[in-house]
């Protein structure tokens, strides 16, 4: 690859698009909302919606994340830099007196200097390993020693310290402000102290300055005394000016988007590190073209992140593909059906994306596209015209699937009637075999778990008590409703319940 | 400057955070009774009493002679001490009046500063007038004294009314800054109020430019004003700070001369009383040893109280058993009490009285209000008693009254011997009071235990007293019914 990059494909940044159809149903809209809320204006949202689509990529980004984890501190404060880079190029955009947007510009510089100059140090004692990351470190190396940079290192430090060093005596009496050169008069505030020194103890206390407003719009007066402050100094002003004048766009485009491309990953693992403070897993799957497609104890990312804020941790469920690449889910309801059906969904696009994903172990498909349809519950309506589009969206799923697509249904025949479902169920799964895509399907058709090409999965309750749910989800055969009587009887709903409940008579 | 009477090298504060369960400790031990006759209804002085009582459990020995040497001398001089602490009161209340409360850090007040700083003076010079008129030989009073004659002399006066009426600025405000990085001033310091500029040697002036703000521009005054502000914030933050200061100064002086005051009110109470007081000796490591050692609380309460002798350097844990009602809660607070007073550097309701300094006082006591639940009780104990375990200091006196006595003897013991052992093994001084002579008995064969035992004539009455004998495996709820029923 010539140019650097962390992302490993060769565009300079993936295009601005919508989120892509499958986002809504895998809850990664949410995701993407919780880890990118606060990175807003770098486009990272885009290095979420793209897939690469192929293992080299994968395996880049895989290794560069793995060197974050490690040891992220310089870039860390590299982008902390950048941030106060930019803040003060807004102000200098914002200001309206020109010697106060050639201060600002020179304190971006400023900024600048110190961020890439420390991130280079850092680099060089401890040089990057990861490709991505090395061939950034390459750059830097000799952007800092290009005699551009020195310049702008040269004049950014000297035109700052002869302007710091200024200082002028300020006289305000009735109505008049006076300015003119320090003289070296005593401090007025200190003679009071040491009046008073004796109750003071061995150390003088110090006090903070009071908070100064910090807006970009000087006031009249202000104005004024910066005026005449250039006119009182006008050497170290004139070296401002040509800074300003020379230095316009100092930003190094390559490192601009280094800095991009690691607040992503960082974006990310930073989302993972009070998960993982909670004792929740990672793993970077090993990409596989062939089965077995495993992962070990995943769970649904975004639960896990609302779950771990309250104290708690998710079920980890484990999901496994070997010859029959359609797994069919039944069990009861609220069981966590629809929760494994996401998380296996989640995981496959964190995995394309080449980032760490829920588990411990995994082995997975690259798929080329993820396509996925959640039963919308919607309020009452037509169940015909509901049918007909949700075959229409069936329709485009499958022909845009291939065998190396990932199908993600759940409850795809909501709206159907039992004798409709059946056989549109077999129908659905049939193609799908064809097609010899991998496929999940969450349905209350148990039927559907014996077919051929299928493995049968069943979200579990507690055997001593049936109405409970534990929330795991066990490869065995599909069952009759053992709970179903359980839960009716907790809803009040079984015969004797009903009779008690609405009374004897008759 | 430092008041120091109460400590060799440090003011009195009264914002340090009581020790973990001090509250327990004070019900426990029935402190209260002694803070009140401290404070005789000066809820201030209630706060130092307890403060300065609370504080001790973290002192030096050298700390407490320092402050028992005072103490001696400023029960020769009560008139002078409530004299000193009325005027701080005065001083203090005064500042307070004058600056209306309005003393904040980020936005000093001038003017308020001023006039709180003109209370102060007034309230310094009499401190030195009252302390020059008594004739005072320890260290304590004599620091204090030479600091104040080597400060607050009439320079001193004359410099700092001088400040008061410069900072209100007739000629404005001259102030040098500095340029920030956005442009705006920043690093104000505030210069000597001049009527003439410097000479300039170096022939023609320096440039100056003047900006003479139009008559109808408002907005430009009151930008001046904020400039003003800015450069008088430095003056008028040195004032707040000197204010700061002294005021900090009078409240340490009305907190320990205080303290010294609530002493001498007890010593007068107990003396009243005919009760014998004795500076005690602060030791190291695990000594004990008093005469005639009286609970304070409960003299002042019944207005009589009988004492305890006792010699028992070295030893640890102490087992205290026998008669109900024999006096066995008693010696305990009495225990307790003197251990507190000494340690704040108070004298203690004894004829003699040594022991080893604590760093804590932890009372783990039988709770009387309890809910009747029994296990609930029990439970409950536990709970507190863990949780005390979670805050033990290094080495603390852990005073214990009929602990477990919720649950039954063989398990209570077969606790209670387990939890003193494991606290003992930790260097901690226990003391257990405990009616359980299983427990007790628990520690016949342990060479440093030593058993305390509430005596008992032959005719079942009890003498209040307790001697070395140890447990005895018989119950005293008998003499009770006897009592009770004749």
């Amino acid at each position: 690859m010539g140019r650097p990059s962390l992302l490993g494909s060769e565009e300079e940044v993936p295009p601005e698009v919508p989120p892509p159809p499958y986002f809504q149903d895998l809850l990664l809209d949410e995701l993407e909302g919780l880890f990118l809320a606060s990175q807003d204006g770098f486009g990272l949202l885009s290095f979420f919606r793209n897939l690469p689509n192929h293992k080299t990529a994968v395996l880049h980004r895989q290794a560069v994340c793995r060197e974050l984890e490690g040891k992220a501190s310089s870039l860390r404060g590299f982008l902390r830099s950048m941030e106060e880079v930019r803040g003060r190029l807004g102000l200098s955009q914002k200001a309206r007196h020109p010697w106060q947007k050639a201060l600002y510009h020179l304190q971006a510089a400023r900024a600048y200097l110190a961020g890439v100059g420390a991130l280079g140090r850092d680099w060089s004692l401890l040089p990057p390993h990861s490709p991505g990351l090395r061939a950034y470190a390459a750059h830097l190396e000799a952007y800092l020693q290009s005699p551009g940079f020195s310049n702008l290192r040269r004049e950014a430090e000297t035109v700052w310290q002869d302007l710091q060093g200024l200082r002028y005596v300020l006289h305000v009496h009735e109505g008049r402000l006076t300015l003119r050169a320090y003289q070296g008069e005593g401090d007025y505030g200190r003679r009071i102290m040491e009046t008073f020194r004796p109750f003071f103890g061995p150390s003088s206390p110090t006090f903070p300055e009071p908070g100064m407003e910090e807006g970009p719009i000087l006031n009249h007066i202000e104005e004024w005394l910066l005026d005449h402050l250039a006119l009182l100094f006008p050497g170290p002003f004139a070296r401002l000016q040509s800074f300003f004048a020379t230095h316009q766009g100092f930003l190094d485009p390559v490192l601009a988007r280094l800095e991009r491309e690691v607040r992503f990953f960082l974006a990310y693992l930073d989302f993972l590190s009070p998960l993982r403070a909670a004792g929740l897993p990672f793993t970077y799957p090993e990409p596989a073209d062939t089965p077995p497609f495993f992962v070990e104890g995943a769970f649904d990312l975004v639960l896990a992140a609302k779950l771990v804020a309250e104290g708690k941790v998710p079920i980890p469920n484990d999901f496994r593909v070997e010859r029959e690449h359609i797994l069919v889910i039944t069990g009861p309801n609220q069981g966590g059906k629809t929760t494994f059906a996401r998380m296996v969904g989640q995981v496959h696009h964190l995995f394309s994306l080449g980032l760490p994903v829920p588990g411990r172990r995994a082995r997975l498909l690259l798929p080329d596209r993820i396509l996925s349809h959640f039963e919308v519950r919607e309020n009452p309506e037509d169940l015909r015209s509901k049918l007909e589009s949700d075959l229409l969206r069936l329709r485009d799923i499958l022909e845009q699937a291939t065998a190396r697509s990932l199908l993600i249904l759940n409850e795809p025949l909501a709206s159907a009637t039992l004798v409709d479902a059946r056989m549109i169920g077999r129908f659905l799964l049939e193609k799908i075999r064809d097609k010899g895509s991998l496929a999940l399907v969450v349905t209350f058709l148990d039927e559907l778990a014996r077919l051929p090409g299928t493995r049968s999965l069943v979200a579990e309750v507690d055997p001593s008590d049936p109405s409970r749910r534990t929330f795991h989800i066990r490869e065995k055969p599909a069952e009759g409703k053992a709970y179903a009587l359980a839960l009716a009887a907790r809803h009040g709903l079984t015969y004797e319940a009903l009779k008690r409940r609405l009374g004897g008579g008759a | 400057m430092r008041v120091g009477l109460l400590h060799p090298d440090e003011d009195l504060s009264l914002a340090k955070p009581l020790p973990y369960s001090w509250a327990e400790v004070e019900h426990d031990l029935g402190l209260g009774t002694v803070l009140e006759a401290m404070a005789e209804g000066d809820t201030y002085l209630l706060d130092v009493a307890r403060q300065v009582l609370a504080q001790g459990l973290s002192q030096e020995a050298r700390v407490i002679h320092h402050r028992q040497e005072v103490l001696r001398e400023a029960l020769e001089h009560p008139r002078l001490i409530e004299a000193l602490y009325r005027l701080a009161g005065q001083t203090l209340q005064e500042k307070r009046k004058e600056s209306w409360g309005l003393f904040r850090r980020d936005r000093p007040d001038l003017y308020g500063g001023i006039k709180a700083m003109e209370a102060l003076l007034e309230g310094l010079r009499g401190v030195r007038e009252l302390l020059e008129s008594a004739h005072l030989a320890t260290r304590g009073f004599r620091s204090l004294k030479d600091q104040l004659a080597a400060h607050l002399t009439p320079e001193f006066f004359r410099e700092a009314e001088g400040h008061l009426r410069a900072l209100r600025f007739p000629q404005g405000i001259w102030m040098t800054a500095s340029l920030g990085p956005g442009g705006r001033s920043r690093d104000y310091t505030l210069l000597l109020p001049k009527r003439n500029p410097i000479p300039w040697p170096f022939g023609s002036r320096p440039k100056a430019f003047t900006l003479t703000l139009h008559p109808r521009d408002e907005a430009g005054a009151r930008i001046l004003g904020e400039f003003r502000e800015r450069g008088v914030f430095a003056a008028a933050r040195a004032l707040a700070l000197a204010v700061e200061e002294v005021t900090r100064f009078f409240e340490a002086l009305r907190a320990e001369v205080g303290f010294l005051l609530g002493a001498i009110r007890l010593a007068n109470r107990l003396r009243a009383l005919g009760l014998p007081l004795a500076f005690p000796v602060p030791a190291e490591g695990v000594r004990l040893a008093f005469r005639n050692l009286y609970d304070v609380g409960l003299a002042l309460r019944q207005g009589y109280a009988v004492g305890n002798h006792l010699e028992a350097h070295g030893k640890n844990p102490i087992l205290i058993t026998g008669a109900n009602r024999g006096g066995k809660t008693t010696f305990l607070r009495s225990l307790g009490l003197a251990q507190i007073m000494m340690q704040a550097g108070l004298f203690v309701g004894a004829e003699f009285f040594e022991s080893g300094l604590v760093d804590g006082l932890f009372t783990h006591f039988k709770r009387e209000e309890d809910p009747s639940l029994e296990a609930g009780r029990f439970e409950e104990e536990l709970r507190r008693l863990s949780d005390l375990v979670d805050h033990l200091t290094a080495r603390p006196l852990f005073l214990f009254n009929e602990s477990f006595a919720a649950t039954s003897e063989p398990e209570g013991s077969e606790l209670g011997a387990q939890v003193i052992q494991a606290l003992v093994e930790r260097g901690i001084r226990v003391v257990f009071v405990t009616h359980f002579y299983t427990l007790a008995a628990a520690f016949l064969g342990n060479a440093k235990a030593l058993f305390l035992r509430a005596e008992r004539l032959p005719d079942g009455r009890r003498t209040y007293r307790l001697k070395e004998a140890p447990p005895e495996p018989t119950a005293y709820g008998l003499d009770l019914l006897r009592r009770i029923f004749g």
